[in-house]
């Protein structure tokens, strides 16, 4: 696959270039060989660009081919039968997960119940506190008989 | 159920989890068990029989802290399976050494306020102190130890003990029953492999694929058999909610740093490193493997549910137990029935974590023939 031709000399477009530059009364002939030398340099790279497209092409064209011809493999794989849950069934999935329902505890730091410094028992304090008397029983009367 | 009573209070009172964690650990142990009591009579097991509890119980329900936390008509507490991975990490018998340490001296320290209700809440859930309602209905004179109860549960469902034996590391004697799910670990083993192969080539177009779904419905078939073979009766039952709700305590108590903790010193970022201080604390050494358990547990109690509420009844619903979301050609699950297809992924990682078992290799098959399905001892 190699070919001699891509191979590109840039320094020969440098040299060709900067003879130009640099011979400032050179006679037309040499300005005629300089342009013609540029031409030949910009001709033998657009022959390797091409060589290069006409590779990706062939790959392109040669990977297609064997997409093509593996294509009918699809179709030996097994084909997973999954068929839809009865609506019971959905029911009581969706009941399990909402009566299981839990936090999410992964990210979790601290759980803190601000506590009072307790005083002794009998100390006559400040913070003593008098307990709260409190009426629980709000039975329902039907409940209640 | 203690987690479940979490999430319930946080969204019926509008406060943060924080909040309501913190609302349940001081809370009154009455109160804890009444809701207990709610729970018990909400999930009517025996239905359509008469509903558990008399108009008394359901008196002193209506007047408990948790009333208005109504729970769902289903069973609101996690499978045996939860409290079962939980205690193997030897969580209940590390907290007892911190209640004796804490009651009977000041060896760690002086208490606060909020540790002195958790330990009261500890006392009554776990190790049988008196309450008005004892949380262990059914123990008696007769089986007393809370933890015997439930090693005989888990080895009546599960036909496994726990990884250790007593405190100081006796075997602990216990009533072993005769009929005892003996080749529940095998079936679950061979199951979760299976759904690994399923997961694996869930989006595999090309090649072999070794997905079964007549396979892991057969093992879920079996595995519903054998559970459903203890349950005639809604046996069991009564022992289920009262294991869930003790080793949710303990899951809860670990779950942030909470007040005990932080007594404790025992402050980390997640509950096994919480457990493994508090045990240095102690002088007992936690489960090896105990980020394991604590990582499962929840999603190895619906994977369970699940498998032994039947959902999988054929080989086109095997996909429930290890996809995200349904077949492509079925309706999407409304947005509260998703498929379980995550848990089932999270158990087998921790399952071979803690096992030491890989999952994801074929060990002996298991004989899946039609004469014996139900292995029963």
């Amino acid at each position: 696959m190699t070919d001699t031709k891509s191979t590109v000399d840039f320094r020969r477009t440098t040299r060709g270039k900067g003879a130009g530059r640099r011979q400032r009364g050179a006679t037309s002939e040499d300005a005629i060989r300089d342009l013609q030398e540029r031409v030949d340099f910009l001709t033998l790279s657009m022959g390797t660009i091409t060589g290069y497209e006409k590779m990706v092409n062939l790959l392109d064209n040669g990977l297609a081919g064997i997409a093509a011809e593996l294509q009918p493999l699809r179709d030996l794989t097994p084909v997973r039968i999954g068929d839809p849950l009865g609506e019971p069934v959905i029911t009581a999935l969706g009941v399990m997960r909402t009566a299981l329902d839990r936090p999410d505890w992964s990210a979790a730091g601290s759980i803190s119940i601000a506590d009072q410094n307790v005083p002794f028992i009998g100390e006559p304090s400040p913070r003593a506190r008098v307990p709260e008397r409190r009426v629980v029983f709000d039975v329902e009367p039907e409940m209640a008989r | 159920m203690i987690q479940q009573l979490v999430q319930r209070v946080v969204i019926t009172r509008g406060v943060t989890q924080e909040q309501a964690a913190a609302t349940v650990l001081g809370s009154d142990p009455l109160d804890l068990v009444l809701h207990m009591e709610e729970v018990w009579r909400a999930a009517n097991t025996w239905a359509p029989n008469v509903q558990p509890g008399g108009n008394a119980r359901q008196a002193l329900i209506n007047v408990g802290a948790f009333h208005d936390c109504v729970p769902t008509a289903g069973p609101a507490w996690d499978h045996l399976g939860y409290a079962f991975v939980l205690e193997n990490t030897r969580v209940v018998q590390i907290m007892r050494r911190v209640v004796r340490e804490y009651r009977s001296g000041e060896g760690l320290g002086i208490p606060s306020v909020s540790t002195q209700w958790w330990l009261d809440g500890t006392e009554a859930l776990l190790f049988g102190a008196a309450n008005p309602f004892a949380s262990w209905l059914s123990t008696s004179a007769v089986r007393s130890d809370p933890e015997a109860v439930r090693r005989n549960a888990y080895w009546r469902l599960f036909g496994v003990d726990l990884a250790f034996g007593t405190d100081d590391n006796r075997p602990l004697v216990y009533d072993k029953a005769t009929a005892a799910n003996s080749t529940f670990v095998q079936l679950l083993e061979e199951l979760l492999y299976e759904l690994w192969q399923a997961m694996e080539n869930l989006r595999n177009i090309s090649g072999p694929n070794a997905a079964d779904d007549d396979r892991i419905f057969r093992l879920a078939e079996q595995l519903a058999f054998i559970l459903r073979s203890r349950r005639q009766g809604a046996l069991l039952a009564r022992e289920e909610l009262a294991a869930s709700t003790a080793l949710g305590w303990l899951d809860l108590t670990l779950s942030a740093n909470t007040p005990v903790v932080s007594d404790l010193r025992a402050q980390a970022t997640s509950p096994a490193d919480r457990l493994k201080i508090i045990g240095e604390r102690v002088s007992m050494a936690p489960h090896s493997r105990s980020a394991s358990f604590f990582s499962m547990a929840a999603d190895f109690s619906l994977v369970l549910r699940a498998i032994e509420a039947g959902y999988v009844s054929g080989p086109q619903f095997a996909w429930l137990l290890y996809s995200t979301t349904a077949p492509p050609a079925a309706p999407p699950l409304p947005p509260g029935a998703r498929a379980l297809g995550p848990e089932s992924r999270r158990v087998i990682t921790e399952w071979s974590a803690a096992t030491g078992k890989s999952l994801k290799k074929r060990a002996v098959p298991v004989e899946v023939d039609g004469r014996r399905p139900v292995g029963v001892r």
